[in-house]
């Protein structure tokens, strides 16, 4: 517990010290202050009548997806490819640590500056709050729902920088993986087969996130997203630890 | 204290390690000398853990590596090849972080700290990232780091690599204290560094020890052999059928300057001195001898001898 937790914190650390953490934060806060603007705007006119709350529309715009796929790979791209790359894995791990020591602080830190990043906008739904009525259980259920499937892209992104050196390759590798099991789902909207189907709908991402964004908190899509996470960090755990033995 | 039978490492198909054996006790500074790719950067990973042996045994006091490799771990103090560091940490902020990752807590580790901050001298540069520091300080950086937790053994690999000659007296000092009570296992493939630091040698070549001494015993073997270097103008060809028929010393020409002037290396294993005969055998054959002056063999030599499977030759002595 304390190797881990020493590890998450420095790894945390050199997010904010370094430039990376800072670039991926403002853009996200721009990217997202355009979307606020935009849904603001959207709702304020007269001549769009919405039956559904805003929050709705906050979790489940393009560009809401855009970022769930595109930042996870940034955000775990450096961890293990880096420390393998300049040798401060050889280090770490004649220190006593274990593999899943080092995949899990690696994981929790990168899970916990993406918390972080979401929870800024929180701010958004406090400078509305003021001039319209807010479900707060709904909007914190699609928070929720963003980071369980923000650890499901973390994880992933954890295992590809697992099994690479670089960390473009590491990115690479972890975003064409995250968009093929977010596009996976889709293939049930093409298929008869009613067994497939409702297998292919079990693992739709997206229409699981959309019930979160909705406020229905399902037991389903969460054992789903953490057994899904859970598997990609064990996979990285057997990764580092096969490495030995090459 | 370290104990490797019959080691083996194969890397996809070809081994690194053919079977290595050997122990070392307490109080030991024993140097791994070898060429570049000898294997002496995979023994020192085997020992700590970071890569497993394809076959055999290795022990470190008395625990097998794969029975009890977190007990080892908090024995062994390593510094890997080319020291990384995380150059985002400040110096003292880095050790601070490894002296809790290995397990020291609040006063212990304030102890160690201004320990290894006093046996390094890193107390000026304490608030400096690690970045930022030169070669030598990152050095010393890298060996706080691998002493923070009061190790039994030390493992360390080219520690003097890329240090001036000032730093790498201190290194070797640093290095010596160190060992008195400990042990220590470093390698290179700078001789002299051996000869100044270990008490016992081990030299690999293609996975394989091919010597292992102490460097008292490595000495007293090459000081029996001597190169003595000739500078001659006149009838070459007469003299070198002459150093042939001399049938005692292996002899090579190491430079022409001229057409009939040039430079001769002549190795010598024996205690007499034989520069007479040379100057017998130039006189004999007409040759005006221009430079003649013997030197023992160095532990390069030997060094050279022993791995290349063949006389050395003078080549770097022009």
């Amino acid at each position: 517990m304390r190797i881990t937790y020493l590890l998450t914190m420095r790894e945390l650390r050199s997010f904010f010290n370094s430039i990376m953490g800072y670039v991926i934060l403002t853009m996200f806060l721009l990217i997202y202050g355009f979307v606020f603007w935009f849904l603001v705007n959207a709702f304020s006119n007269p001549q769009n009548t919405f039956n559904e709350p805003f929050s709705n529309f906050f979790f489940g715009t393009f560009y809401y997806w855009f970022i769930l796929i595109i930042v996870p790979p940034l955000l775990t791209m450096r961890s293990i490819a880096e420390e393998r790359k300049s040798g401060t894995l050889e280090v770490l791990l004649a220190a006593p640590v274990s593999e899943g020591q080092l995949v899990i602080s690696k994981f929790l830190a990168s899970f916990l500056f993406y918390v972080f990043m979401w929870c800024t906008t929180l701010f958004y739904f406090y400078l509305i709050g003021g001039h319209t009525q807010l479900e707060w259980t709904r909007i914190l259920i699609g928070y929720f729902g963003t980071f369980l499937v923000g650890s499901v892209f973390i994880s992933i992104g954890i295992f590809a920088s697992a099994i690479s050196r670089n960390q473009i390759v590491a990115a690479i590798i972890s975003f064409g993986m995250g968009l093929l099991i977010f596009s996976l789902s889709f293939i049930s909207y093409f298929i008869d087969f009613k067994r497939l189907k409702s297998i292919l709908d079990y693992i739709n991402i997206m229409e699981s996130m959309m019930k979160f964004s909705q406020g229905i908190l399902d037991t389903r899509p969460i054992v789903y997203f953490l057994s899904l996470s859970v598997f990609f960090l064990f996979l990285s755990v057997k990764m580092l630890d096969s490495q030995r033995w090459r | 204290m370290i104990s490797l039978k019959d080691v083996y490492k194969n890397y996809s198909g070809e081994y690194a390690l053919k079977g290595i054996s050997l122990d070392v006790s307490r109080g030991q500074i024993l140097g791994f000398l070898g060429p570049n790719g000898a294997g002496k950067t995979t023994a020192m990973r085997i020992i700590t853990g970071f890569i497993a042996p394809t076959s055999g045994s290795v022990t470190v006091a008395g625990m097998d590596i794969f029975r009890h490799p977190k007990e080892i771990k908090h024995l062994i103090g390593y510094m890997p090849e080319h020291n990384p560091l995380y150059p985002d940490m400040k110096v003292h902020e880095y050790l601070m972080f490894r002296g809790k990752l290995k397990g020291l807590r609040s006063n212990d580790l304030k102890k160690r700290l201004s320990n290894v901050f006093d046996t390094c001298m890193l107390h000026d540069v304490s608030d400096k990232l690690i970045g930022m520091l030169s070669k030598g300080y990152r050095q010393r950086v890298g060996l706080a780091e691998a002493l923070i937790h009061d190790p039994q053994v030390l493992i360390l690999d080219e520690p003097t690599v890329g240090l001036d000659p000032t730093q790498i007296r201190q290194v070797r000092d640093l290095i010596k204290n160190i060992g008195t009570d400990r042990t220590v296992i470093l390698s290179t493939h700078i001789l002299p560094e051996v000869e100044a630091t270990c008490n016992s040698v081990v030299i690999i070549n293609h996975g394989k020890i091919i010597a292992m001494e102490s460097s008292d015993q490595l000495n007293s073997m090459h000081t029996s052999t001597s190169r003595i270097t000739l500078e001659l103008k006149g009838a070459l060809a007469r003299f070198e059928a002459g150093l042939d028929n001399l049938e005692l010393c292996l002899w090579n020409r190491t430079t022409y300057l001229d057409d009939n002037q040039a430079v001769y290396s002549v190795e010598y294993a024996g205690e007499d001195d034989i520069r007479e005969t040379f100057f017998k055998l130039a006189v004999s054959t007409d040759c005006v001898l221009l430079e003649l002056h013997r030197e023992k063999a160095s532990l390069e030599d030997i060094f050279i001898h022993l791995v290349t499977d063949e006389p050395a030759d003078g080549g770097g002595h022009d």
